[in-house]
């Protein structure tokens, strides 16, 4: 094989050489690194890095099947149209009906909490007749829900009752809103 | 001649009021214009606020007020008149006595006016106003002609009256303890209330949706072809006599309460062991429906007025 001097420069690939042959024989030195790496695999550990891979998928699909039951508990208790509303029951009364507690989103507690504390202060300010009657029916309503909550605790199941009391808590933050609505009016007029 | 002497009396008295009322302190008197279909708001505290809709274009306003009333504000911007009627910091009353108890305030408005009312314990009326009407009290009664456009009232402890003239109209009404009593009206009806008395007569009615905590509801009209009606209480009775164009189907559910019509369909039980009655069904072609729930009112439904 002829070697051209191409530090005179290349203008063409003509110019390039057609191959280029190594100084020394590399092969013998190449296989004896390969047999010497596949010795000292067979007396350290046999398949060792195929049982660790292994390990690691099942823990992946053990957190993956994990994953997917607690996915499907929540899309069953809060998703699925038909899934009855949580209801917990508290303390059990001597008269043996069930108190229950009406389990609800977290921003309508808030709001309900913010509005019930600031009731003093707006029902003061309305005039007297108006003060005695939002009183009443303020308690119209809570007797109402707790009516509701007992039944529902010896009915668990009942559609009615859930849609009865879900609109009862609805007039309630009605009533709260108007008591607000009204006491800023009288502030403002 | 003699004529002219029984006319003279009147005429010195006319005058003699006309004068009166244009320098006691305590009334006040303003007209200004008003855009024949603008918005007018009024507000005041107690007394009376009486509104009704004329032919000219203009607002006019008269007031009977009290020692604690500042003074009255009449102001245009746009298409909008506000009318407020100010009251004086507590304990700042005036020294003079103008003889009234409560402000009372007349206002004549263009009748094609949207107008919207504010009040704590004054009594609203209004009539002959033809646009949308948004009217609030706290413990005011409101009474009102209801137009052919929408109107919402609203009150806390005020009674509702509402008279329409059959023409539709988008209705809301709600109040906490208040009664409702709504008649001659037409098209749909929200109406909410915690322990109020609901008496509704609408015809033809659209679209119903009527509730109550405790207070009973009293539905009498016709359902137009396709109408919905739901009335749903906790311990308030419902009545729905109800005519229809073409029928209706019924549901009716009471936890504890009775359910009766008068057309012999009796209620079943809802479950072999639990409480419960139902009341489902078809009248005519069944064209409107009807929803009725209660968990302890009894629950009465007729198929005619």
């Amino acid at each position: 094989m002829t070697q051209r001097d191409t530090r005179g420069g290349v203008t063409t690939l003509r110019d390039l050489p057609q191959g280029i042959e190594p100084a020394r024989d590399l092969w013998p030195q190449i296989e004896a690194q390969i047999a010497g790496r596949g010795a000292a695999g067979a007396t350290a550990a046999p398949g060792s890095a195929r049982g660790g891979a292994g390990r690691a998928v099942r823990w992946l699909a053990a957190a993956a099947m994990v994953g997917c039951v607690a996915v499907g508990v929540w899309i069953g208790r809060s998703v699925l149209p038909g899934s009855p509303p949580p209801l917990v029951q508290s303390a059990r009364p001597a008269d043996g009906t069930m108190q229950t507690a009406w389990v609800t989103d977290p921003r309508y507690q808030r709001e309900h909490e913010r509005l019930m504390r600031a009731l003093g202060a707006q029902v003061a300010s309305l005039p007297p007749a108006s003060r005695a009657k939002v009183m009443a029916s303020l308690a119209t309503i809570r007797q109402a829900k707790e009516e509701l909550e007992s039944a529902l605790g010896k009915d668990p199941g009942n559609a009615l009752l859930q849609e009865l009391l879900v609109n009862t808590y609805q007039d309630e933050m009605r009533v709260l809103t108007d008591v607000r609505e009204a006491s800023d009016a009288g502030e403002g007029i | 001649m003699h004529t002219s002497h029984r006319l003279l009396p009147a005429a010195v008295a006319l005058l003699v009021s006309a004068w009166a009322w244009g320098d006691t302190p305590g009334n006040f008197e303003k007209e200004v214009a008003a855009d024949a279909h603008g918005v007018v708001q009024i507000s005041s505290t107690n007394g009376t606020i009486d509104v009704s809709g004329w032919d000219r274009a203009a607002v006019s306003v008269k007031a009977e007020l009290t020692p604690d009333v500042e003074h009255v504000e009449v102001t245009t911007s746009g298409n909008h008149t506000v009318i407020r009627v100010l009251q004086r910091p507590h304990g700042a009353t005036g020294s003079y006595n103008s003889g009234h108890d409560e402000t009372h305030l007349r206002v004549q408005v263009p009748k094609g006016s949207e107008l919207e009312v504010s009040s704590v314990s004054a009594n609203v009326t209004s009539g002959s106003v033809l646009g949308t009407q948004r009217l609030k009290t706290v413990s005011g009664d409101i009474t009102a002609e209801i137009g052919p456009s929408d109107i919402e009232a609203k009150s806390v402890s005020g009674t509702l009256k509402l008279r329409g003239k059959g023409q539709p109209a988008k209705l809301h009404f709600s109040t906490v303890s208040g009664d409702l009593e709504l008649k001659h009206a037409a098209g749909d009806l929200e109406a909410t209330t915690v322990s109020g008395e609901a008496t509704i007569e609408l015809d033809p009615a659209h679209s119903v949706r009527l509730r109550s905590t405790s207070g009973d509801i009293t539905f009498e009209g016709r359902l137009a072809h396709g109408a919905d009606l739901d009335a749903q209480s906790v311990s308030g009775d419902l009545k729905v006599r109800a005519g229809s164009e073409d029928g209706f189907a019924f549901e009716a559910a009471s936890v504890t309460g009775d359910i009766s019509d008068c057309f012999n369909v009796e209620a079943e039980r809802t479950g072999q062991y639990g409480p419960g009655h139902k009341l489902n069904g078809t009248r005519g072609g069944g064209s409107a429906h009807v929803r009725l729930k209660s968990m302890s009112g009894e629950i009465e439904l007729c198929d005619r007025r």
